[in-house]
Parts: structure tokens; C-alpha cells; sequence
């Protein structure tokens, strides 16, 4: 089932929760919705499941509008974020639910239910109550429950929010294989970017009700559209100047913090002319003790250093520019105040869309 | 001085007036009920004579049975009306949910005397009903001293116990529940029954309770309503004590009241607890 929202807005009182969202899945892709608290994720995923009208928009579903069908008419599977097990009945009986309400026969719910928790390694818990279960087997019996119907469309608000690092790593990716394997057509909330990124095909960032950009996890990263994007999802240096010259995929431009001009990657379309805003990511800035002959080489001042470990964080000043590089520790031996060389490869310097 | 001590002190004026007010008056109640008593005056000895009475005396088993069958019907008519207002006060009356509370309310902040006159008024005989039904060509139709008139009676005070209490469950439930019932392909009709009734059981069980054993004593209420002729327990023990002066009977007649409501309440809740609900209850307990 390939799902289709275009242009969804919807309001509460005056204040706009989602502003002109689209975004198409393919058949068995999964989304993630990602962003901060309070940008409209949730209810995105409220309209998409029927629990609420959009104000303006639609939902298709294979080319088919849904917003007229009622909620429980649609074969969705939705895994809330407190997992919403009915307290009442035990885990078989939690996942039997969606499977009764098709008037399954009873000697396929004797099968499909065990199958299901098999699925998310919880075979033996069938007679316990949610109450008696962790949280992680909670999250897994409430994924369970919402697959085992074989749903047209799997929702997923924040499933792993509530877990430990540990568990969630390892939900992570089993929530991953059970997507894969069920070829199920998935919408996944979150605000977790690791999440995002480990599990989704395509990523659509959030933020304030609007979708900043929608593209693949490496896309997301290595190419933000918008300074929100670049900052919510890892980290970057925002570096500001003039565009002075454009060429093919690239744009020159001279620095506002230092006597100098350097190359950055540019979109084709849309880019801005005149000043602009550029970012990169610390690790992909390189470090020298002595200049190079590298392109896009600035001086610099260490001011901080901290080791991390397998890494050091080097922040460092240019003019009144403050620069976060990231290096590999065994390798130099830095200290603060000293003298550096920073470089970056043009096409790890990307130019945002919105214009400072 | 230590928490424990100040503790100790905060709850002692509140276990020290339960135990003057109410326990103390228990015990002497239960001691008085298994004695006899002539022109007012307390006899020595201790007898089971004023329980025979209560038992095989046709007045005493006939306002028993009344007593019980008037509260158990009480009890199931709050719940049928109450129910549904309860629902729609939690789910689809949101705004105007704080004007229908102040109306179901209404009723508790009169005075009892006043409010039972009322319906003497609407059902008696020159009352409201009589004369409309009257006029419209229907004969007479009296009401009042009528069982039906206590029942009318009973379900106006005690109705809002049963909302209340059935709101409260209604409103702490996770509503992402009835999402996920809905989302699994349950109906609206399947939702309520399947997941809202059953997590809601815990108001329904308290709220029972309530109006059950508060209906089972009161006596002003049946007085007014019942009349002469239709006596419920609590009212004869009002007069044995006021009235009659047999302090013995009127002790006995309450202590055997209260170990009725007390071993109904029981039962009740430790059936409903049995069942497969159980777990309800559990979680409303956690
Ligand atoms: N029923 C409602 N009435 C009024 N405002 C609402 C309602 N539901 C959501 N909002 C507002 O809409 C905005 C978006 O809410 P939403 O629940 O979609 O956020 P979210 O992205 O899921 O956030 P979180 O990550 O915290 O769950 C919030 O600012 C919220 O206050
Ligand atoms: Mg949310």
C-alpha cells in the first residue's frame, strides 16, 4: 500500500499544529517523522490514522482518499507511544484482539498469535498480564499486536522512547527486521535522529508544523536544506559570507570572518545569490599542524579541547568565528592555543536554502 | 521530635474522634441489641430475643426484604441512568461538563427535608402528575407512599454518587486505549464493551456500593415518600429508639442492617474481584 498525504493542515484555535504536510511512501517503504517536541508529529500521525480531520489536505492510501473511512475501517497497526496494552487481557489475548475483531477463526488465532510473538522473541509470555512484563517486552507485545492483523499501514509513535540505550539499540534493529520482513508500509515518529536514521528509508524533518525537508537518512545529513535541518540532525558549523561566483553544483564564497574566499557545494535550484549560509560537519573538517596546499584552508586558534575517547572535539577560532572539529585522538598531540590549519573538501561544505 | 512522633500526632485527633464517634457507639449498640428492655429501662442479662423479633415479627421481615429490595433497585437504576451520563459528561459533553456536574449536584446541597417535600408535592394526590394526567383524560394516578415514589426518591439523592464515581474511573482511563481498539478494527459498540466497560468496572463497583448501603439507611427519605405502610428497617429502628423507647430492638434492627450492607459489600466485591476482571482492579489498587 503506498500512502499519499498532501498539503494536511490542521489548526487548534488559532495555532497552526501541522502546516501544509505532504510526503508520498512507496509500498513497504518506511517514514520517519522526526523533530522536536510540539512540531505536529503526533498529530500527523493522528490524521493519517483517522483520529482526526485535517482542516485542509488529504490522505490517500493506493490513490484512494481515506478520509471519509473511519478509523477502525482501515487495517492500520499503530504502536502507541505507551504501548496502550489493554490492561484487562493477557499479552495473547492483546495481540488476538485485532485478529477477533476479523472474525478470524479460532484455530488460526491458535496459530497466527504464537507466530506473531515468536516474531518479537516473546513466545513463552503469552499467559502473563501487561503489568507483569517489562518495558521492553511491553513495546515488542504492542508491536506484536499491531502487525499480526497485517495491516495496509504500520504507524509508529516514538515505540522506543520509554526504553533504556541498550534496549532501544537492540529494538531498533529488530523493529527494522520486522519491518523489513512484514514488507509493511511504515510512518515512524520520532525525535531521536539515530532512530531515524537506522530505521527509516526516507527521513521527513519536522519543525514548527512544517516539513523542512524530506529525503534518505545520508541526504538528510550530508546535504540539509535548511540550517534547522543541518542543526537538529548532528551537528554543524555554520560558516556566513557572499556568494561571489557560481559554478555547476558549486558556489564561491567570500568569508565574512576571514579575508577569504572558498568553495562549497550549492544546490542547483534555489540556492541563494548575494549572502549566504553554508555548513559542515566537524568531522569532516581536516586538521593540520602546518599549512597545505588544500583548498578552502583557513588559519586557526585552538580554544578547547575535549577528548571524548576514541575522538577529540577541537574547537577553534577564526577571526571571531568559532569552528567545532572533530579528529581522531591518537593522532595529534593538540593543546589549547596552538596555531592549526583547518581545511574541507568542496563537496563537504554545503550552502543552506534559506539565506541568512 | 522524630517524623514518626509528628505523624503520629497529626492523625491522633482524627483516630481519637472515629473511635469516640463511631466506634465506641458501635460497641455499645451491639451490646445494647443483645438485651431487653421494659418501659424505657435497660434489663441484666444477655438474650438473643430482640434478633427472634426482628426475624419472624412480620413487620421486621417485611421491612427487611422492602429495605433491600428498594436499595438493590435503587442501586441498579442509578446505574443504568448514571452510566450514560457519566459517559457523555467524559467523552462528549466536555464544555458543558461543568454546568451538568452543578446540576447533578444540585439535589445534595438541599436540605433533605425540603428536597423529599417536593416530591410529595409533584406525586401526591393534588400533586403535578396526578393533575396533569387528570386533566388529559388518563384517571387518577397516585404516586406517592407508593414504592415507586421512595425509588423516585432514592435515585435523585443518589445519583450523583454513582456519576461521580463512574466519571472518575471514565476520566483517568488512557484514551490512547480506545485509539488502539479502534486502530485494531474494533467498532465504536466493540471498544465500549471489550475495553471501556471492563477498565471502568472499578467506578461501577464503587459507586454501586455507595448508593447501596447509603440507600439502605436512610429513613427521612421512605418516611415521607412510603408512608405509613411502607416501613424500611432503618426507619423502625428510628422509632424503637425515639418513639417507642425499646433501645434494645432499635439497636438491634441498625446492627443488623449494617452487617447486611457490610457482608453485601463484601461479596460483591470479592465476586467481582474472582472474575476475569481482576486485573482491573489490581491496576486501580497499584
Ligand atoms: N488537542 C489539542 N488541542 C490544542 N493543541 C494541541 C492539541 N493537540 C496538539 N496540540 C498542539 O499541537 C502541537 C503539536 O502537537 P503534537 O502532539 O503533534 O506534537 P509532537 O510533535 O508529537 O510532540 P512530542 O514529540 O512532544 O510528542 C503542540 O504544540 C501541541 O500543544
Ligand atoms: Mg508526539
Amino acid at each position: 500500500m503506498d500512502v499519499a498525504v498532501s498539503g494536511l493542515v490542521r489548526r487548534f484555535g488559532e495555532f497552526v499544529a501541522v502546516n501544509q504536510v505532504s510526503f508520498q511512501i512507496p509500498s513497504g517503504r518506511c517514514l520517519a517523522l522526526l523533530g522536536p517536541s510540539g512540531c505536529g508529529k503526533t498529530t500527523t500521525l493522528n490524521i493519517v490514522a483517522g483520529f482526526l480531520h485535517p482542516d485542509e489536505g488529504d490522505v490517500h492510501v493506493n490513490k484512494r482518499s481515506v478520509l471519509g473511512i473511519a478509523p477502525h475501517k482501515r487495517n492500520t497497526g499503530i504502536v502507541f507511544q505507551n504501548y496502550a496494552l489493554f490492561p484487562h487481557m493477557t499479552v495473547f489475548d492483546n495481540v488476538a484482539y485485532g485478529l477477533r475483531q476479523r472474525k478470524t477463526p479460532n484455530d488460526v488465532i491458535a496459530k497466527e498469535v504464537p507466530r506473531a510473538l515468536e516474531l518479537v522473541q516473546l513466545e513463552n509470555l503469552g499467559h502473563r498480564f501487561p503489568r507483569e512484563l517489562s518495558g521492553g517486552q511491553q513495546q515488542r507485545v504492542a508491536l506484536a499486536r499491531a502487525v499480526v492483523f497485517k495491516p495496509d499501514i504500520l504507524l509508529l509513535d516514538e515505540p522506543l522512547s520509554n526504553l533504556d540505550a541498550k534496549l532501544r539499540e537492540t529494538m531498533r534493529l529488530e523493529l527494522k527486521s520486522i519491518q523489513r520482513t512484514t514488507g509493511v508500509t511504515t510512518i515512524f515518529v520520532t525525535h531521536d535522529q539515530a532512530e531515524a536514521m537506522v530505521l527509516a528509508d526516507e527521513i521527513a524533518v519536522m519543525n514548527a508544523g512544517v516539513v523542512e525537508q524530506i529525503a534518505e537518512p545520508e541526504i538528510i545529513y550530508n546535504r540539509p536544506a535548511t540550517r534547522f535541518v543541518a542543526d537538529f540532525v548532528g551537528s554543524a558549523n555554520f560558516l556566513r559570507g557572499e556568494i561571489v561566483e557560481r559554478e555547476t553544483g558549486y558556489a564561491q564564497i567570500k568569508l565574512d570572518f576571514a579575508d577569504q574566499t572558498v568553495r562549497a557545494a550549492s544546490p542547483e535550484i534555489g540556492a541563494p545569490t548575494g549572502r549566504c549560509e553554508f555548513m559542515i560537519r566537524p568531522e569532516r573538517i581536516n586538521l593540520s599542524l602546518a599549512p597545505t596546499d588544500a583548498e578552502n584552508e583557513l588559519e586557526a586558534t585552538i580554544t578547547n579541547l575535549a577528548f571524548t575517547g576514541s575522538l577529540v572535539d577541537c574547537y577553534c577560532a577564526v577571526g571571531d568565528q568559532s569552528l567545532h572539529v572533530q579528529v581522531i585522538s591518537s593522532r595529534h598531540a593538540l593543546s589549547t592555543g596552538q596555531k592549526i590549519w583547518i581545511s574541507w573538501d568542496a563537496r563537504e561544505a554545503f550552502v543552506l536554502r534559506d539565506a541568512p | 521530635m522524630s517524623q514518626r512522633r509528628i505523624g503520629l500526632l497529626l492523625v491522633l485527633p482524627a483516630v481519637a474522634v472515629f473511635l469516640l464517634l463511631f466506634i465506641a457507639p458501635l460497641i455499645y449498640g451491639a451490646w445494647l441489641s443483645l438485651h431487653e428492655a421494659r418501659f424505657g429501662r435497660i434489663l441484666p442479662g444477655l438474650t438473643l430475643r430482640q434478633y427472634e423479633v426482628l426475624f419472624t415479627n412480620p413487620t421486621y421481615t417485611d421491612a427487611l426484604a422492602r429495605t433491600f429490595r428498594l436499595s438493590g433497585t435503587a442501586t441498579v437504576l442509578a446505574l443504568l441512568l448514571g452510566y450514560p451520563l457519566a459517559y457523555a459528561l467524559a467523552f462528549k459533553l466536555k464544555r458543558m461538563g461543568g454546568i451538568i456536574t452543578i446540576i447533578i449536584l444540585a439535589p445534595l446541597l438541599m436540605n433533605v427535608v425540603v428536597r423529599t417535600l417536593g416530591w410529595v408535592i409533584i406525586l401526591g394526590r393534588s400533586g403535578l402528575i396526578n393533575n396533569v394526567s387528570v386533566n388529559l383524560g388518563f384517571g387518577e394516578f397516585i404516586l406517592l407512599y407508593t414504592e415507586t415514589a421512595v425509588l423516585i426518591g432514592y435515585v435523585q439523592v443518589f445519583l450523583p454518587f454513582m456519576v461521580l464515581s463512574i466519571l472518575a474511573s471514565l476520566q483517568t482511563m488512557d484514551l490512547n486505549l480506545i485509539k488502539a481498539s479502534s486502530s485494531l478494527g474494533a467498532t465504536p459498540a466493540t471498544t465500549f464493551w471489550k475495553v471501556l466497560f471492563p477498565l471502568s468496572l472499578p467506578g461501577v463497583l464503587s459507586g454501586s456500593i455507595i448508593v447501596f448501603s447509603l440507600s439502605s439507611g436512610v429513613f427521612v427519605l421512605p418516611a415521607m415518600l412510603g408512608g405509613t405502610n411502607l416501613r424500611v428497617l432503618s426507619l423502625l429502628a428510628y422509632q424503637q429508639t425515639t418513639t417507642t423507647l425499646n433501645f434494645p430492638l432499635g439497636a438491634a434492627a441498625a446492627f443488623l442492617l449494617l452487617t447486611i450492607v457490610l457482608l453485601v459489600v463484601l461479596i460483591t466485591t470479592f465476586l467481582v474481584e474472582r472474575t476475569r476482571f481482576r486485573e482491573v482492579f489490581r491496576r486501580a489498587s497499584a
